[in-house]
């Protein structure tokens, strides 16, 4: 035999199965044009340069992994589909024959082709695309790109090697299931016998107790930080669970109604619900991971949409004013530059300060057990931060007067409470007044710790309170900060001047003052932003597109097996209209499934991503739930859609079977 | 009385493109009487199958009728089809078709769930024909679970349970092993004795030589008949394999 003969039996071999190997070559040939594209974008130079690019091109290398690691597995996973279909030709050419070694040349062939063809597809269709997903994700960061095309011979280069690999590493897997296997195994492996799946009542419950797990901790959780500590968790128990209910609680609760026989022996019950148990056993993976694909998809999506079109307020949480001065000194007198300087800069600039937020305070870490507050107090209590404030800074925020008597104080909590009294590392005061809220807490709003603040009647108290902890903590003692922030009326560009001729005029004044502008952190804010919802959106249109081809494999390989049984049925009596009504709601059940399942999914999720959303200063929960029901009703569509595209498929196989009959 | 008339059958298939015409019967005409057991014998190619196709109205015929308890076939709407068959045919097939995603029970039970009957009447049914059959050990098992032969008793269960005017065997021996086809036809003949007519399809002389009466296709025609009248299965098998002979050396139509 020559090795011609060898590459057209090959070609002849996909030609002829193109119903399997079409889509097999179209994903392969759309990873890697997803892959290019990804790692195009987190190496390109004009990327790079934009302000922010690095961090966006650090979560972008963030992707690269997830998309390699992603397209290895799912490509690994439905070639297992093309070899379950293949073996029982190979067992043909076996019997015919051709030796195992004839039949692995073969298979080089083939995967070579397949190899050969979906990497220059899929390397065209990503060069090509490269350029567009370019202008879109400057777009959502709001840059322009230029207009010059460049190809990367680096992203070309890793793209292939990668590829190659995974092409390499599913050969040899193909090979080895060849080489393990008689002919006569290889021919019947298309209907090997069925085993009566066994229900297995434990794992079912296991099922039902790690998803409860789950949904119980998704909300449950308190604080934003607990939320980010026990989020990972929440989402292992739910994909396991996930998995568990799938292959395990579905065949139990199929076998259960096959018991209740007034159920059972229904002519719309008695061919679906043995069909299903069948179908669930085999498929209850397949589903599970579609449900898993989907949720994924729903939270990634909506989570990073909604951080996208949130970016401005979580801008303004991080920076509550347009500039913000912030200056550390050991004495609680006002420093004289910062006011001067910025006042001289406003003036030359024609601005004038608005929503002035100026106060003194002093900040230091203490333990909280009941009403002490101990700076440096080992293992007791629990950990909360303490902000000591004058009464006279107080009033100036609020505009309202605190009126304090000798040894009392006000307070106002975030996340804990004190009773009537309080004593701070040995001082004591009263609690006089409660306050509900203080406006200068926006300083410190990035802290997510409990927080007390403790507004004392004189700068005498301020001082007895900064030499306490300076004993405490001695070194790592904090200084006394004189907070200095304003909004102004103008530019992103002019804030940015303003910001920085600030900050010159302060270090000529050798002043300690941090200057901070949020014009400046916006295009690192938005870089963050636009890059996560890039990669969510790239992301989530993987795994769509991994979920439909699930989902199409599933249908083409079910309808060979459901042929057979169809056209048993139609010859012992059940009419064409009764079995595609039977068809229909059979596939509609298990394919609405993994759909329901990922909305329920997404619902208890729900308030866990609304606190993680927090820790990133997105507060606007309304919108949250807006962008994921919007999410959830696009995902619904596309998933529909994919789901009449692959029926067809399935149709077009059964309904042979329904028609043969009368051929 | 005849409970099934076939009269002047004719089937001609044509190939996909409507090019080549293909005559599988040419012009079949018979009858079964109520409480018979005949056997319809023929090479392969000779239109045994598309016969069979015709009687269970599987299929069309090009000409002439088929007419069932005097109700011809062609008169059945297509869309009552199945439910005439479920009611009045019972099928034992070659390779059993039976579903591997039921027990044996449910495979037993399908024409009458597909018909609406309730459990304790299907129970009650079923009961004495397994026990006749000798499958009421295993009703429990699935298909990939029991032999061949215990397969096509459940299959013959299927066909009985409704209680048919007529059963229609493809080949039934075909996929057993000898003793398994001989326990099979035994059955078939103690089935008959209880007044059920059988109509089987066969390549078999030793199948064919338990009927009561044995018909030879050759050709798309029904070629020859034998009656068993007095002889018994020995005398029987004698007389199918001379005729045989006499169809393969190509003897002319009598």
């Amino acid at each position: 035999m020559t090795a011609g003969l060898y590459a057209r039996l090959a070609r002849m071999n996909i030609k002829n199965n193109r119903r399997i190997y079409l889509p097999y070559i179209l994903t392969c040939a759309d990873m890697i044009a997803m892959f290019y594209i990804v790692c195009f974008l987190a190496s390109d130079r004009e990327v790079g340069r934009i302000p922010g690019g690095s961090t966006l091109q650090t979560i972008l290398g963030f992707g690269v992994g997830v998309v390699a690691v992603f397209a290895a597995i799912f490509l690994f996973y439905t070639n297992s589909f093309v070899m379950k279909r293949r073996k029982k030709e190979l067992g043909l050419y076996n019997v015919l024959g051709m030796g195992k070694r004839h039949i692995a040349r073969v298979m080089l062939w083939e995967t070579g082709f397949v190899a050969a063809v979906s990497l220059a597809s899929g390397l065209t269709a990503g060069i090509l695309l490269s350029k567009f997903s370019q202008l879109v994700m400057l777009k959502l960061v709001d840059k322009t790109a230029s207009f010059t095309f460049t190809v990367s011979g680096f992203a070309v280069a890793v793209t292939a090697a990668l590829f190659a690999g995974v092409f390499f590493l599913i050969l040899l897997n193909s090979l080895r299931q060849v080489r393990f296997s008689s002919p006569v195994e290889l021919l019947r492996s298309g209907n090997a016998g069925e085993r009566e799946p066994k229900a297995n009542y434990l794992l079912a419950a296991l099922g039902i107790l790690l998803l409860g797990a789950g949904y119980y901790l998704a909300l449950t959780v308190v604080n934003p930080i607990e939320a980010l500590a026990w989020f990972f968790v929440a989402v292992i128990l739910v994909i396991l669970g996930t998995y568990l209910c799938f292959i395990s609680g579905s065949v139990a609760l199929l076998k259960l109604l096959r018991r209740n026989k007034r159920y059972y022996y229904r002519t719309s019950h008695f061919v679906s619900v043995s069909g299903m148990f069948y179908r669930m056993k085999r498929n209850g993976a397949g589903l599970a991971s579609i449900c898993i694909l989907s949720t994924m998809v729903l939270v990634m999506i909506s989570s990073t949409t909604c951080l996208y079109l949130g970016a401005d307020d979580a801008l303004r949480v991080n920076f509550p004013r347009n500039i913000s001065v912030s200056t550390d000194t050991d004495t609680p007198e006002p420093p004289a530059p910062v006011g001067a300087a910025v006042q001289k800069e406003l003036d030359k600039a024609g601005l004038s300060a608005e929503n002035l937020l100026a106060f003194r305070y002093l900040s230091f870490s203490a333990r909280q057990d009941g009403d002490s507050l101990t700076p440096g107090g080992g293992e007791g209590g629990r950990y909360c931060r303490v902000y000591v404030v004058p009464a006279e800074d107080c009033a100036s925020v609020s505009g309202k007067a605190l009126i304090l008597q000798e040894g009392e104080a006000a307070v106002f909590t975030k996340g804990t409470e004190v009773g009537d009294r309080l004593n701070i590392g040995g001082i004591s005061y009263r609690v006089g007044e409660k306050l509900d809220a203080f406006a200068g807490e926006a300083a410190e709003a990035m802290s997510v710790a409990d927080s007390v603040y403790v507004f004392v009647p004189g700068l005498d108290d301020m001082k007895a309170l900064y030499d306490m902890q300076k004993r405490v903590y001695g070194k790592k003692a904090s200084d006394y900060n004189h907070y200095y922030a304003f909004d102004v009326s103008a530019g992103r560009d002019v804030q940015i001047a303003l910001s920085q001729a600030i900050r010159g005029d302060l270090k000529e004044a050798s002043a300690s003052s941090r200057v901070e502008g949020a014009a400046e952190s916006w295009g690192d804010f938005i870089g963050i932003y636009g890059g996560l919802l890039f990669l969510g959106l790239m992301l989530g249109l993987t795994f769509i597109l991994a979920a439909g081809l699930i989902m199409y494999y599933k249908q083409v390989t079910e309808g060979y097996e459901d042929n057979a049984r169809f056209d048993i049925l139609k010859k012992v009596g059940m009419t064409g209209r009764e079995i595609r009504a039977t068809i229909n709601s059979q596939v509609l059940t298990v394919f609405a499934l993994p759909l329901a399942a990922a909305a329920v999914h997404m619902a208890f999720a729900f308030p866990m991503v609304a606190k993680l959303l927090k820790v990133f200063g997105l507060t606007n929960t309304p919108l949250f739930l807006d962008v994921t029901a919007a999410t959830i009703l696009v995902f619904a569509a596309l998933y529909v859609a994919a789901y009449l595209a692959t029926s067809r498929a399935y149709l077009a196989i059964v309904s042979g079977a329904s028609d043969r009959a009368y051929a | 009385m005849a409970i099934l008339e076939v009269e002047n059958l004719k089937k001609i298939y044509s190939t996909r493109f409507g090019g080549q015409k293909v005559q599988a019967l040419a012009k079949v005409s018979f009858e079964v009487e109520q409480g018979e057991f005949v056997a319809i014998m023929g090479e392969s190619g000779s239109g045994k199958t598309t016969l069979l196709n015709l009687l269970a109205a599987f299929d069309r015929p090009t000409s002439g009728e088929v007419r069932l308890n005097g109700r011809a076939l062609s008169s059945v709407p297509e869309r009552d089809i199945a439910s005439f068959r479920r009611d009045n045919l019972g099928f034992v097939f070659q390779d059993f078709n039976l579903l591997d995603t039921f027990s044996l029970q449910d495979n037993i039970f399908l024409p009458l769930v597909l018909a609406g009957k309730g459990y304790p009447e299907m129970r009650e049914r079923m009961l004495p024909i397994v026990r006749q059959l000798g499958i009421e050990g295993i009703l429990e098992k699935y298909p990939y679970e029991v032999s061949g032969g215990q397969k096509q008793r459940a299959a013959v269960a299927r066909a009985l349970i409704t209680d048919p005017q007529l059963v229609l065997a493809d080949e039934p021996t075909g996929a057993l092993d000898s003793r398994a086809a001989d326990e099979l036809m035994r059955l078939f003949c103690e089935i008959n004795r209880g007044g059920q007519t059988v109509l089987m399809v066969t390549h078999s002389t030793r199948a064919a030589s338990r009927a009561s009466r044995v018909l030879f296709i050759k050709d798309g025609e029904v070629f020859h008949q034998i009656y068993r009248g007095n002889a018994d299965d020995a005398e029987l098998y004698q007389k199918i394999a001379g005729a045989l002979t006499l169809m393969a050396t190509g003897g002319d139509k009598r």
